[in-house]
């Protein structure tokens, strides 16, 4: 189970894409994620005592509060110590405020650190810009270098939209070139996509298959998350659905003020509350919305493809249409084009026996083997 | 700006690669090493360790060969990267089981592969009812593979209207396509392999896609070590 601590709604950047509303306001305070954290115990251990409870910073930008996060940690460290029960954190940051002293303190060093790029400059900067309007690209070189460089796992988090999908496939490989190896992508669903905008996501998607199959022959290891979903939702069938967020039941986003929601992007939608930290989880709440979430939508029971297609996340169709029981044609029109491309670019690799290839997709143990050898070879140390 | 809406996929071929499930009637798939690990003695006991590999660097496709008794072939469906949309209606005109078969032997004979006809004979193959892979109920069916190379124990058999109708009892088959009834038949005969290396093609209509899948087959085995 994780947490998501929404430690401050206050940001140092203007996304034009970003989803938040405002609606949610000011700072969390330590007797707030106090009280989430016994929550999230408290719920995990109805479920599996001995898991580890995931505790997630974010924001706004959460590095805004390094104090708070400091001392949310040693709070952990010490319910730790005291009753076994097992804590991970992770941070999801612009990285405009990252720097070595959080990378190396004792207290967030441990910290997973997943930060947003969208990659080349053209790309970045027309999005990603700060309250003067100003693109971060240039600022945010440097940092990408030092954070690989203490955390080579770290994952990036690129968000396409309409304006700068002809930048796409150059962004990813840019990103790769700088040392990124865990791409996360997704787009900008409430964006205005139309026919010749999804024209060219499908050229670009054309044009990272053969990147990816290029890389993969050369036998690098990388994780693009577009075709390794897909891809992985038909290697193990119903995969799709087992691996959703399930809104509420898996993870928990706490606003600033402690009330709590199913997903980061319903956070201050008084709709879609789910309870409070202080007077815990309204089941009732959480059941309607998991209910609404998981019944089958009408306009997509035909659909041959919708085992393995992203239509129940009730957080993007939320976000593109304004319900999370109505899919997002941008969702419908993204599959569509992204499934086939990854199917023909795995078939093809599977029918050249690419040994990195298989041993990704099909061997369980790929992680444990591919961080085995990353330690005896001196990466990630 | 017109209006995007959402958009059954109201077919879509099966992807050309297996399942995991599938992938155990192939273990040797998985012993493949990636050449940036051969020389991790490290990574190679933990995969030996964890009973997925026990091959010698360097002998890998030596040990593999030995290994193999019996195996199916993946399918290798073309026309993947279009699925068919709502009203997308056409029905393609099919090869008579002459015209493909002889496609088949032509393309297999450029890789000195040569299949004598109707030799090798595979009995009480269970198969979803009427050749549908989607179906509840389940038909045997007393299967004559189309080919053999005896000295290379390779067979193939090629899914054709003519088979669909022979399955379905003489009633028309245009309802289910020649690639579902392979993906059934697929699953059937992988209880019951002949020894060697078996494949499964599937006819659409059109003569250079069936040409397509026995070349991608013949790549197969040539990645394989095979030929």
């Amino acid at each position: 189970m994780h947490l998501t601590l929404h430690l401050t709604a206050s940001c140092n950047l203007r996304c034009r894409y970003c989803y938040a509303t405002g609606r949610d306001k000011g700072t969390m305070t330590l007797d707030t994620a106090r009280a989430a954290i016994a929550l999230g115990m408290a719920e995990l251990r109805k479920k599996d005592a001995k898991a580890s409870l995931g505790v997630i910073f974010f924001g706004g930008e959460p590095l805004l509060q390094r104090e708070l996060i400091r001392e949310i940690v040693r709070h952990c460290r010490t319910l730790e110590a005291a009753s076994g029960q097992v804590f991970h954190f992770k941070i999801i940051t612009n990285g405009t405020l990252l720097d070595e002293a959080f990378l190396t303190d004792p207290d967030t060093r441990e910290i997973f650190v997943a930060f947003s790029h969208d990659g080349v400059e053209a790309a970045h900067d027309a999005n990603r810009v700060d309250a003067e309007g100003r693109g971060t690209f240039a600022q945010l070189s440097p940092t990408m270098a030092l954070l690989l460089r203490h955390k080579p796992y770290a994952p990036t988090m690129l968000v396409v939209t309409p304006h700068t999908v002809r930048h796409y496939a150059d962004s990813v490989a840019y990103l790769f070139d700088r040392g990124v190896r865990y791409l996360i992508c997704s787009l900008d669903y409430s964006g205005a996509w139309d026919a010749a905008t999804l024209k060219e996501l499908e050229r670009q998607y054309k044009t990272l298959a053969a990147w990816y199959a290029r890389l993969t022959l050369a036998e690098e290891k990388f994780y693009f998350s577009p075709f390794e979903v897909k891809i992985a939702s038909h290697i193990y069938p119903g995969s799709c659905r087992s691996d959703r967020c399930e809104l509420g039941q898996r993870q928990v986003s706490v606003a600033p003020d402690g009330r709590l929601y199913p997903c980061v992007q319903f956070v201050g939608d008084a709709d879609y509350g789910i309870g409070d930290v202080h007077a815990g989880l309204d089941e009732a709440a959480r059941r309607r919305l998991y209910t609404l979430n998981a019944e089958e939508k009408a306009e997509c029971a035909a659909c041959a493809v919708r085992e393995r297609c992203n239509h129940f996340c009730g957080c993007l169709n939320r976000q593109a249409t304004g319900r999370l029981d109505r899919v997002s044609p941008v969702l419908c029109a993204h599959e569509r084009i992204v499934l086939p491309i990854a199917d023909r670019l795995a078939a093809r690799l599977y029918q050249q026996r690419s040994a990195m290839f298989i041993q990704k997709h099909y061997n369980a143990l790929f992680p444990l083997l591919s961080l085995v050898e990353d330690r005896t070879t001196g990466i990630g140390q | 700006m017109e209006k995007l809406t959402i958009t059954p996929v109201t077919a879509y071929g099966a992807p050309a690669y297996p399942t995991r499930g599938q992938l155990e009637a192939e273990p040797a798939a998985l012993r493949r090493v990636p050449r940036r690990w051969r020389g991790q003695a490290v990574v190679l006991a933990v995969l030996t360790g964890a009973g997925v590999a026990t091959l010698a660097v360097g002998t890998a496709q030596a040990v593999e060969k030995a290994k193999i008794v019996a195996r199916l072939a993946p399918l290798f469906p073309l026309g993947v990267e279009r699925p068919r949309l709502a009203g997308d209606v056409a029905v393609p005109t099919l090869l008579t089981e002459e015209d493909a078969r002889a496609i088949v032997v032509e393309e297999a004979k450029k890789a000195g592969i040569s299949f004598a006809p109707d030799v090798l004979a595979v009995e009480k193959v269970r198969i979803g009812k009427d050749g549908n892979r989607y179906a509840n109920e389940f038909q045997q069916i007393d299967l004559t593979l189309d080919g053999t190379d005896a000295g290379r124990k390779i067979h193939y058999e090629i899914v054709t209207e003519a088979d669909l109708a022979q399955w379905r009892g003489g009633k028309n088959a245009f309802c289910i396509s020649t690639l579902d009834a392979a993906v059934t038949l697929r699953e059937g005969l992988s209880q019951k392999l002949p020894e060697g290396t078996t494949v499964l093609f599937h006819d659409d209509g059109a003569r250079e896609a069936l040409r397509k899948q026995v070349q991608e087959f013949l790549a197969w085995l040539k990645a394989e070590g095979s030929i």
